[in-house]
């Protein structure tokens, strides 16, 4: 094996495949910096480059593109609050307060270690431990899913504590909406209020933009202020920000690296699930949880180390056994075939070096992404020089031409633009955009998952066999009671807190 | 807005919704409006709750809330509604030329006068080129299409 890593560590370093790496890693961070370019789509629209190439140099190529777009994602999230990509909805929690308080610098260099770090945790699972982790893929059913959602669902909870019940009302809103469209499990259109197409259902992309880009565009443009945020360059932020982790933050980017590996090996749940995941047990874990959300490096960390360590994840299952653990690694899949390459535990005997190369080149393109993402840092932070007037214009036009992007519809633009007024309105009177996408996110897997669950509890006879009596649903349980409990007492705490300074303001 | 009314008003948005939705899905069967149904009820019992605890005065900590100037808000999205309707007869790239020069002047804060006109065409014409290069001449991106470009 050490031979074979060897060998695809040395065709990963050829000039072509490093010239590839980094031009794959500069297009994904600017397509995923751009609201409504996913991952998915910088991946497709190059796979028919690709096919020009040796099939080693294509996959490189579409790696780091898949990399670059799940951390860019990060740039448009902590810097206009508007997530580039559906995984970076966490970012925003601490990322979009670090660059209002005048740390933009160090924020987004939180996001590119932090992904760098998640990104390298992830390939080396998928390098050393894909065997056993696809076979743990395999004992996720419909039920463990279901309690999967219902696990992220409680991070509603928790990511409101202080205002937990328009949190629940946010979140409840976002999995009502995300039913609109034709049902799951017997295709029967529903909740279209008599406009037909409404049955294509909300798509989650241009409802993000919506509730994150366009509401912020109209909050600054109507705030007067001049600038998004005060910024001035902080020579040095790199340094201090990779000493913080060092010293504050190794466990929690352990932690969420691997969270974020683990659900990315499941098919359907991506980098939106585990950065949110990874944030909830981060701030549960955290000695002072009240911090989250005020804008803190390791809130950052959680979330940025998290999404990015999925990739490694997602490849896990498409590579040992044919199925794809998230859209892009899909269309990867798909390139693969095209070269005649067939995915399964075989390819690492039958087409190692091509497998090894992809998997080691993965490595090298997370070390390549600190270097090329720090240079982008240096143009992309001067966005917040820009007035306020022109960003807000420039922003509402790739809003629209983004939401028109994912499926060529006018609908999505409309979508987007609803979506906008309902969270500027909705945050206006303490509704919580980040539980309202969540709840959009995760609303159809939950649901499918529930009927799946509930057609095999018709079958087996007992909903309490099929629901609770599996390992992985019982630990999703106690992890869910767990999640619920500690936001439950944190909130209590707060109160308590609250109360105290009231009464000690009155002394 | 004050934390009670901010209360009533989610506390009625959110009755509203769920009855909108329990209206619109009355004729579903069961399987397909389970899930939603208890999106429904639950959404029923905590708006009662937000509108109960509105009245009683809320406890509930309400972040602060910067003061904001709804003409320039309201204009954001009216103008962003005919850049919309726009793109549907003119096209994307024309639309978005008008729509960026237009409102940046606008909004900015230098003044409505030439030389700022001047600084918002330039911004026009440089983002328009850049999306046009982004989405059309790299990605091949289909952007709408309308009378013009």
């Amino acid at each position: 094996m050490w031979e074979q890593i060897g060998a695809g560590l040395i065709n990963a370093l050829q000039p072509f495949n490093l010239f590839l790496a980094i031009a794959g890693l500069t297009g994904g961070i600017i397509i995923g910096a751009l609201p409504g370019l996913t991952a998915t789509m910088g991946v497709a629209l190059m796979v028919p480059l690709t096919f020009a190439m040796d099939p080693a140099s294509g996959l490189i190529m579409l790696g780091a593109i898949y990399s670059g777009a799940i951390y860019g994602g990060s740039n448009s999230a902590i810097l206009i609050n508007t997530p580039g990509t559906p995984s970076a909805v966490a970012t925003t929690f601490d990322g979009w307060p670090m660059c209002r308080a005048g740390k933009a610098d160090e924020a987004l260099n939180t996001s590119l270690i932090a992904s760098a770090f998640g990104g390298l945790v992830g390939t080396l699972f998928l390098l050393f431990l894909a065997a056993p982790l696809a076979r743990l893929a395999l004992k996720f059913g419909a039920p463990e899913f279901f309690w999967l959602c219902i696990f992220g669902l409680s991070t509603i909870a928790a990511m409101s504590t202080g205002n937990v019940f328009k949190g629940l009302v946010s979140g409840a809103l976002g999995l009502l909406v995300s039913t609109i469209g034709l049902d799951p499990i017997e295709g029967v259109p529903r909740f279209t209020f008599g406009y037909y197409p409404l049955v294509q259902g909300i798509e989650v992309i241009p409802a993000m933009i919506g509730l994150f880009s366009f509401s912020q565009v109209i909050n600054l443009v109507g705030s007067r202020q001049k600038y998004i945020a005060d910024y001035k360059p902080n020579p040095g932020a790199f340094m201090r920000v990779v000493r913080k982790l060092w010293k504050d933050c190794k466990m929690i980017l352990t932690r969420s690296s691997i969270i974020g590996t683990i659900v990315g090996i499941l098919p359907g749940a991506g980098g939106e699930i585990a950065s949110i995941i990874a944030y909830n047990e981060s701030k549960r874990w955290d000695k002072n949880p009240s911090r989250y959300g005020t804008g803190i490096v390791e809130g950052l960390a959680s979330s940025e180390s998290a999404n990015n360590a999925t990739i490694g994840g997602s490849l896990i299952p498409m590579l040992c056994l044919g199925i794809p653990g998230s859209a892009v690694a899909a269309v990867m899949m798909g390139a693969l075939l095209v070269h005649g390459i067939t995915p399964g535990f075989k390819i690492f005997t039958d087409s190692g070096n091509l497998a090894y190369t992809f998997i080691t080149s993965l490595l090298l393109v997370n070390v390549l992404m600190v270097l090329v993402g720090s240079i982008l840092i240096k143009g992309t932070a001067r966005v917040l020089n820009v007035p306020t007037s022109y960003i807000g214009v420039a922003v509402v036009a790739l809003s629209i031409i983004g939401s028109y992007a994912i499926r060529n519809s006018m609908l999505d633009v409309m979508i987007m633009i609803f979506f906008g007024l309902v969270g500027y309105f909705g945050s206006r009177i303490g509704l919580d955009t980040g539980a309202m996408a969540l709840g959009i996110i995760l609303g159809p897997i939950a649901e499918e998952n529930l009927a799946k669950s509930l057609a095999l509890a018709g079958a087996d006879g007992s909903v309490f066999k099929v629901f609770f009596t599996s390992p992985i649903s019982l630990i999703l349980i106690i992890l869910t009671v767990l999640s619920v409990i500690t936001s439950w007492l944190l909130s209590r705490r707060r109160g308590g807190d609250v109360k105290e300074a009231v009464e000690s303001g009155r002394a | 807005m004050a934390g009670r009314k901010a209360d009533l008003i989610a506390g009625v948005a959110s009755i509203v919704v769920a009855l909108l939705f329990g209206f619109q899905g009355r004729e579903l069967s069961l399987a397909s409006k389970i899930f939603p149904l208890v999106l429904e009820v639950f959404l029923v019992l905590m708006g009662a709750v937000l509108i109960l605890r509105g009245l009683r005065g809320s406890k509930e900590q309400q972040g602060g809330q910067e003061q904001i100037d709804y003409t320039r808000a309201w204009l954001v999205v009216l103008a962003s509604l005919v850049y919309v309707a726009a793109i549907n007869y003119i096209g994307f790239y024309v639309s978005s030329f008008v729509f960026l020069t237009l409102l940046s002047w606008f909004l900015n804060d230098r003044g409505r006068n030439l030389p700022s006109l001047g600084i918002s065409t330039l911004f026009g014409l440089l983002v328009t080129g850049a999306l046009y290069a982004t989405f059309w001449l790299f990605l091949k991106v289909p952007t709408p299409q309308g009378l013009l470009f």
